[in-house]
């Protein structure tokens, strides 16, 4: 217990520091790189290559986490059986398991870069656990390419983080734009678990567009909180109910959701609920049932979504593989690995300078079309709208960047 | 505030009291009889809610076979870890407390390795999802459940308590063991009876508790565990009546400081735990003012 809190304290520490640094306009990521080329040019790319190159996943495999973990891994897997060689070697994917918390995500990372030594790491899915990755990944200039994480701290001022995930700016931009202009809203309620990054950021992001398209400062009514682990949401439900807002934002845990969505409609809330991509779980519409019905949220991915050969290549072995239909994580996972064997293969080398420029220049189509990153290493793609109908995941609109 | 709306609220409360009041009784009926604060209270609390979900999502058992099952092997569990953990540690009190600690989490981490913490929902009879309006107000069906189902149990309890031979001797051993044990009561026995009358109220509790928020992992023990032991020692952790006030009052004060404060609803908990820390300054006995025992050398 002693050197847990020894660690988070570390960590906390480590977290803050990050935090100031994030804000400064763009850290030395430039000049680092270049510092490094021409040590590189002395020694010629006679560069033996290791008989098995490893590649690092850190996954939510138990903890809060562990459902979201485990779909990202089915999509880590089966990319890496359609694809097991970079440079006519084999991958080894070395999976650790980061418990959900950030402490033990910082300590999994140092495992994989220390003890396994590996190229690059693949993950994690929950923006929380990406940061506390991040700060020991970059340190070592080991590249990392977070799946679902979308808070846009992950890959700031982190010259060697990637991510195969749209940020939330953009995702909530795009649930305020659905809501104002297909939902109709006028008003809104946000109920945010202040406990986690992702919600938090998603939420503001949420709240700064709805205005912007409201063009009323007033149109949010009210930013309730909870935190991760509560299950009644009763007293925060009433509230809405006397408020009546036309939607309620809930960028929530799908469990927490589940419950949230259940207690609303016994409270008569007639609302309707918007989340975001953490929705996108099976047990959601489980746990909630019936009450799920005409609940809407953004994701990462929807099978009828996306209309490239790759993406019905990927869902028919997806559904052939695992008899489910693949969601945001597991899409996350396969364009992750993919995009990272591809920046491997162009690089013609494992070191983290080279697979780094490399994927800088990504020109890759995934599952989800074209994937390019932009400055601050984020990928460009659309987002898809999701419906729950009839106890279905419902395609509903596709929101493309500019 | 309008009529309406503290009406809610109050039902929401009062759902939450008496949720919070059950699991309560738990900690002090063990505490009452020997002195030990079961740290693994809210695990077996959630082995109930774990195992009846996984007899119908694994079995295709029906909630009302599942759930009586499930009962039957958290009693049985109860019984084995006050055998095995408990029961030789029993002369060191801080040490046993230590034990139930590790009791706890070895139950939660075996549940990890086990079943994986995906949450789950959790199977419940469909009439429970219903709900009654009274103009604006809501009263769901599970709540009228919880509130009656509460009362009935803390009834039978209180008559069990005070009336019977089993509850004299639990009372007995709660005021002196060595010279209960004189009178001919068997201490092991009358603790082993507190253990499955402990551990039945965390199972009817996490029944209850998962029906209304309708998910299980194996994670799901520590907050309803932790509030309630905080309610039994508002309430005077040994003392019964203790237990339901001092649960009932603190689900009550979680609902009513979000109403009174909307944009603190986060804190909650925090309103909770300085509660806690208040009572153990100033009456540590708690509302009832259970008498501090004086530790025998």
């Amino acid at each position: 217990m002693q050197t847990k809190k020894i660690l988070l304290y570390l960590l906390t520490v480590l977290m803050v520091t990050a935090l100031v640094l994030g804000c400064a306009p763009q850290p030395a990521a430039t000049p680092a790189a270049e510092e490094q080329k021409p040590a590189e040019e002395q020694k010629p790319a006679e560069e033996v290559l290791p008989d098995v190159i490893k590649i690092g996943v850190n996954e939510t495999m138990t903890g809060w986490g562990a459902a979201y973990g485990d779909m990202t891994w089915k999509g880590i897997q089966l990319a890496h059986e359609q694809k097991p060689e970079v440079l006519g070697k084999k991958i080894e994917l070395v999976l650790v398991d980061n418990k959900s918390e950030k402490s033990e995500s910082a300590l999994a990372a140092q495992r994989l870069v220390e003890v396994e030594k590996v190229v690059a790491v693949i993950g994690v899915n929950s923006s929380s656990m990406s940061m506390a990755q991040n700060e020991v990944l970059d340190k070592a200039k080991i590249p990392s390419m977070a799946t679902a994480a979308t808070n846009p701290l992950v890959t700031q001022g982190k010259p060697y983080a990637f991510r195969a995930a749209f940020i939330d700016p953009f995702q909530g931009e795009a649930a305020a734009k659905f809501a104002v202009e297909e939902m109709k809203a006028k008003t809104a309620v946000l109920l945010v678990d202040i406990a986690l990054d992702y919600p938090v950021g998603l939420a503001n992001y949420f709240r700064s567009n709805f205005i912007k398209f409201t063009g009323n400062e007033k149109s949010v009514l009210a930013y309730l909180s909870f935190q991760t682990g509560d299950r009644d949401f009763t007293a925060q439900l009433t509230q809405i109910k006397s408020l009546n807002p036309d939607i309620v934002f809930a960028p929530n845990e799908y469990a927490e959701l589940g419950a949230i969505l259940q207690q609303a409609k016994q409270l008569g809330i007639t609302a309707k609920f918007l989340a975001g991509d953490s929705a996108d779980v099976p047990e959601l519409v489980q746990i909630a049932g019936e009450n799920a019905e005409g609940f809407m949220y953004t994701a990462q991915f929807h099978p009828d979504a996306f209309t490239n050969p790759e993406s019905k290549q990927f869902v028919e072995a997806f559904r052939a593989k695992y008899n489910i239909d693949p969601e945001t994580f597991s899409v996350t996972g396969y364009d992750g690995y993919m995009l990272l064997r591809d920046a491997i293969e162009r690089a013609g080398s494992v070191n983290g300078d080279k697979i780094r420029e490399a994927l800088i220049n990504t020109k890759f189509v995934g599952a989800r079309g074209l994937t390019q990153f932009d400055e601050n290493h984020n990928a460009i793609l659309a987002v898809p709208v999701i419906e729950i109908k009839g106890g279905k995941k419902t395609f509903r609109y596709l929101v493309e960047p500019q | 505030m309008t009529t309406d709306l503290f009406l809610q609220f109050l039902v929401n409360g009062i759902a939450l009291g008496a949720l919070y009041a059950l699991i309560a009784i738990g900690y002090t009926i063990i505490y009452g009889v020997v002195q030990l604060i079961n740290a693994a209270h809210g695990e077996f609390f959630m082995v109930a809610a774990f195992l009846t979900m996984w007899g119908v999502l694994q079995y295709q058992l029906p909630w009302y076979v599942s759930f009586p099952i499930s009962m039957l092997i958290v009693v049985g569990l109860g019984l084995l870890v006050d055998r095995l953990a408990y029961r030789p540690l029993r002369e060191q009190k801080t040490s046993s407390f230590i034990g139930a600690v590790s009791v706890s989490f070895l139950l939660q981490n075996l549940f990890v390795v086990l079943f994986t913490s995906r949450a789950k929902p959790f199977p419940h009879p469909k009439i429970l999802d219903e709900v009654l309006t009274f103009g604006n107000v809501a009263l769901p069906v599970v709540n009228i459940f919880i509130l009656g189902v509460s009362v009935i149990l803390f009834l039978m309890l209180f008559f069990l308590v005070t009336y019977t031979d089993v509850g004299r001797a639990m009372r007995a051993i709660s005021k002196d063991m060595e010279v209960s044990q004189l009178m001919g009561v068997n201490p092991n026995k009358i603790i082993a009876f507190a253990f499955i009358l402990s551990t039945f109220f965390a199972s009817v509790g996490a029944f209850m508790y998962c029906s209304k928020f309708p998910y299980v992992d194996p994670f799901t023990g520590v907050i309803p565990g932790l509030k309630a032991f905080i309610g039994a020692v508002i309430g005077g952790i040994g003392s019964i009546p203790g237990a339901m006030v001092g649960g009932f009052l603190l689900g009550m004060f979680e609902i009513m400081i979000v109403a009174a404060f909307p944009e603190l609803t986060a804190f909650r908990d925090v309103f909770a735990y300085v509660v806690l820390i208040l009572f153990l300054l100033f009456r540590p006995g708690g509302i009832f003012n259970v008498r501090v025992r004086e530790e025998k050398v």
